[in-house]
């Protein structure tokens, strides 16, 4: 290559390093503006490296070269400085016009960054404002005579019946609001006095709102639900008395149980107030025995043999029994599928009781187990459940939509886990007399007995019968019929079956004088070996009024713990002296 | 030591060199930062200050302090500026700036209650002060936000006024924002002279007619709130809440199907839009439509809804007897 080519080359590099210096003070990059400051400087002094030249002595282009390393890294320094001035120019302005600004009079109108009124999807400042909703204010809840049973006093709710807590629920501003309370929060509270539209206002544009709470009226009898309470004690179990009729709920009584008292802070709280209020509760919670469990609805227990009256009020209103006198067996033992045990009696022999050949209304009336798993295999394990949905139990693996009660919390029970279980001739048998897979809760096991006493009507059980604001009603509960279960002449039937089982059989101790009763005890088998203890009942048999469920956990047999319980409730509720 | 090898690590160091130099200058590269004067500029003012003290001219030494605070500030050096301040205001009480920087460095010092002490003063003093009235609103806009304290929400309303005065060509903003407190001081009458002014100024101030509508609502002048959502929506036909507000009045007067129509033009720019839910519900619900009003009341369910707007709900389920 000739010098005079490698001398252009030098000049078209240094006049490439000037560019390349240059376009660097404009990067804002400190990263970039590093490269651009080494390949301009290299690039500058390939011609300066021709200007010194090579010749001379050593000593000479040594000095040289050292002088130019020294411009080279002044220039550096300058270029950095000059970049400064350069990408630090806006900042050092501003501080400039801050020290000026005290003294300068001149400023430029502020500038308020709007958007495109077309683009706007949001007009205003987007201000909500509170709606003054006093939650200090709240109805009253009384019983159907009138009997208070919570109001507000200055400000703090009450409860007057604390043994209420699993049905009124309570207003807690730690722990929230439940039951009742909860339920119906709107009515009592007031806000269901007010259009939607009202509160969109006030919220919108401040206005006052008119706040009238109401208050609830219960289907409860304090009289009877005190009597309900005093008969089960202190033992672990629910009583549920409903108004055969319209499926109102008369009485429901769970236990263990818990005051919602002691869970409402007082206004306004100590801290010791919130201490109090925490330990209660994380002492219910804590507890083995489930306090805060409404055992009458949520509460799923095997049902025992009160599920023969659904077996049989099936096996009639279907045809599979002609008649409560058609013929029916009960041997020691039926076997039913090759490799299940055979079904036994709860005792030996009981065809000495029921007769043998019997007929439907003794086997029901001494529970005879063999019987009713005939009358189940009998019926079919399609049929059987058919029956069962209409009563209102599912299959775990079908359970779907809430259950009949609205007004509080409450569980669907179930008649076995999945519909195919019942397809096993053993399962269906067992499912037919009390046993296999079925969890029921106590309300199920009354709304039954209701529904066969009522002319095979199922009405929808309810615990809130109006809510009232002064003369203004604006909640009144309607009898609600869910579905015919049963026809009226297997409702009939049924009843002079469930009379005959109180006349001869196991629930004889039942009978109240001048009343006819009829019933049907239950022993529902338990892991732990001592059964539940069950009962449901109705009186008078004659036009039925009263329809009860009764269950304490392991207690033993029917007749022996749940029998007198609901004797005792219906004999208050008949007015009778037992 | 042979020459060559000499010259080669001569040519080692010319290379490695340029490296050292940016290594060496690479410091100040790293965070470009608003510069600040050098401390040692200080020393030229305390000399400043030495001299006029020395004098007997009481504004000159009352000149040198302020400028050296101001240098102080610029150092954010608060304290030692609100002290020059100070030792400027006690040799010449007239002296706003003086005033206002003082109470700038005490905003920023946190001291609210002496900035607005020291505004205050700076604007007596010079009621056209114009960057103590911004100042002043800064600091009102700060403290209202989290207290809304009458007297200091009325003295920003105040403050608005004048800068809307101060800058005719910022009129429409600052009237605007006046109204908006003005609106939170529930002083409806002053609020819609703001929002008239600031439509005056502008009248393609959606916000102000958007807020004047609901004035107007409030006060139960239904035609006059319609005509100002109506121009609103001319300038802006995507403002969902305008078409909610509008839906309401409609609703209000008795006009249901055209509410209902409202709010399903809300719904349409807004899906998630629980008030025109409920309102559009409830208005179904009075049109006998259950159905209707039910499948809006299930669509609640999918929206986070605040306390109020859950008592609406509640309220809605009531009236159109649903679960």
């Amino acid at each position: 290559m000739s010098d005079r080519t490698r001398a252009w080359i030098a000049w078209c590099a240094g006049a490439l390093g000037v560019l390349i210096l240059g376009s660097g003070l404009m990067i804002a990059s400190v990263t970039q503006w590093r490269w651009h400051l080494l390949a301009g400087l290299w690039l500058l002094s390939l011609p300066a490296r021709r200007l010194i030249g090579r010749r001379g002595a050593t000593a000479d282009r040594s000095m040289r070269g050292l002088m130019l390393m020294a411009v080279l890294g002044f220039s550096a320094i300058g270029l950095q400085l000059a970049r400064n001035q350069v990408t630090q120019s806006e900042a050092t302005l501003r501080a400039v016009a801050s020290l000026a600004q005290p003294v300068a009079a001149e400023q430029p109108a502020p500038v308020f960054p709007e958007a495109d009124p077309a683009e706007r999807t949001s007009l205003g400042s987007g201000r909500t404002l509170p709606v003054a909703i006093n939650a200090g204010v709240r109805g009253r809840i009384v019983d159907r005579n009138g009997v208070v049973l919570a109001e507000t006093v200055d400000g703090r709710r009450t409860y007057l019946n604390p043994a209420l807590g699993h049905l009124i629920g309570f207003q807690s501003r730690l722990y929230g609001t439940t039951g009742l309370e909860a339920r119906f929060d709107a009515q009592l509270s007031g806000v269901a006095t007010l259009s939607p539209t009202a509160i969109l206002e006030a919220r919108l544009l401040g206005s006052p709102v008119e706040q009238v709470p109401a208050d609830l009226t219960l289907t409860l009898d304090s009289r009877l639900q005190a009597a309900a309470q005093q008969a089960l004690g202190e033992r672990a179990g629910a009583v549920v008395l409903l108004d055969v009729p319209t499926g109102a709920i008369l009485a429901m009584v769970t236990y263990p149980r818990f005051d919602p008292n002691q869970l409402v802070l007082p206004e306004p709280a100590t801290q010791t107030d919130v201490d109090r209020v925490q330990a209660a509760w994380a002492e219910l919670n804590a507890r083995s025995d489930a306090p805060l469990l409404n055992r009458a609805t949520q509460g799923r227990y095997p049902p025992g043999s009160v599920i023969k009256t659904l077996t049989a009020a099936a096996a009639l209103d279907s045809g599979v029994l002609a008649d409560p006198l058609a013929t029916v067996t009960c041997p020691n033992l039926l076997p039913t599928e090759a490799g299940a045990p055979p079904v036994r009696n709860a005792v030996d022999n009981l065809f000495r009781r029921t007769g043998d050949p019997s007929d439907l209304v003794r086997v029901y009336a001494f529970s005879c187990n063999t019987a009713f798993a005939q009358v189940g295999l009998s019926l079919g394990a399609d049929r059987f459940l058919e029956y069962a949905r209409r009563f209102g139990l599912q299959t775990a693996d079908t359970r779907s939509g809430p259950a009949d009660l609205r007004d509080i919390p409450a569980e669907v029970g179930t008649i076995a886990n999945e519909a195919s279980f019942l397809q096993r001739p053993a399962a269906l048998a067992d499912t037919a007399f009390g046993q296999g897979q079925a969890l029921v809760t106590p309300l199920d096991m009354a709304q039954m007995t209701a529904s066969v006493a009522n002319e095979g009507r199922l009405m929808r059980p309810y615990l809130v019968a109006e809510a009232r604001s002064g003369e203004r009603v604006i909640y009144q509960a309607q009898p609600e019929m869910l579905r015919q279960v049963v026809s009226p002449e297997t409702s009939r039937r049924m009843l002079d079956i469930m009379r005959i089982s109180v006349e001869i059989g196991y629930a004889l101790p039942i009978a109240l004088p001048g009343v006819s009763v009829g019933a049907k005890t239950g022993t529902a088998e338990t892991p732990r070996g001592v059964p539940h203890s069950w009962i449901v009942a109705v009186a008078p048999v004659e036009q039925p009024r009263y329809a009860i469920a009764v269950i304490v956990e392991y207690g033993g047999e029917g007749s022996r713990s749940a029998l007198p319980v609901a004797r005792e409730v219906l004999a208050a509720a008949l007015g009778v002296t037992p | 030591m042979k020459r060559s090898v000499i010259w080669q690590q001569w040519r080692r160091l010319a290379l490695i060199a340029p490296l050292i130099i940016l290594a060496a200058c690479s410091e100040p590269l790293i965070e470009p930062r608003a510069p600040r004067t050098p401390t040692a500029v200080i020393d030229r003012y305390n000399a400043v200050v030495a001299t006029a003290e020395a004098g007997d001219d009481l504004l000159a030494r009352a000149r040198a302090y302020y400028d050296r605070g101001n240098i102080w500030f610029d150092q954010q050096n608060y304290t030692e500026a609100i002290a020059d301040y100070g030792r400027a205001i006690a040799l010449d009480p007239s002296m706003s700036r003086a005033f206002h920087n003082r109470g700038l460095a005490h905003a920023l010092l946190k001291e609210n209650d002496a900035a607005l002490r020291d505004y205050t003063q700076a604007i007596r003093l010079d009621p056209a002060y114009r960057r103590a009235y911004e100042n002043r609103v800064r600091l009102l806009e700060e403290l209202t936000a989290s207290t809304p304290v009458e007297t200091l929400l009325q003295q920003l309303a105040d403050d608005y006024g004048n800068l809307a005065q101060l800058i005719p060509e910022a009129e429409a903003p600052y009237r605007y924002r006046q109204g908006l407190i003005l609106v939170r001081l529930n002083d409806r009458t002053a609020a819609r002279e703001a929002f008239d002014a600031a439509i005056r100024a502008r009248p393609q101030h959606v916000d102000a007619l958007y807020e004047r509508a609901l004035l107007h609502y409030a006060g139960g002048d239904l035609d006059a709130a319609l005509a100002d959502l109506d121009a609103a929506l001319r300038l802006s036909p995507r403002a969902a809440n305008a078409y909610y507000v509008r839906g309401l009045i409609r609703h209000a007067q008795g006009d249901t199907r055209s509410a209902i129509a409202d709010f399903g033009q809300a719904l349409l720019l807004q899906p998630a839009y629980p008030e025109a839910l409920i309102a559009r519900a409830a208005a179904y619900g009075e049109q006998g439509n259950t159905t209707a009003a039910r499948a809006d009341l299930q669509r609640l369910d999918d929206l986070q809804l605040d306390p109020a707007l859950q008592q609406a709900r509640e309220a809605l389920r009531v009236r159109i007897g649903a679960p």
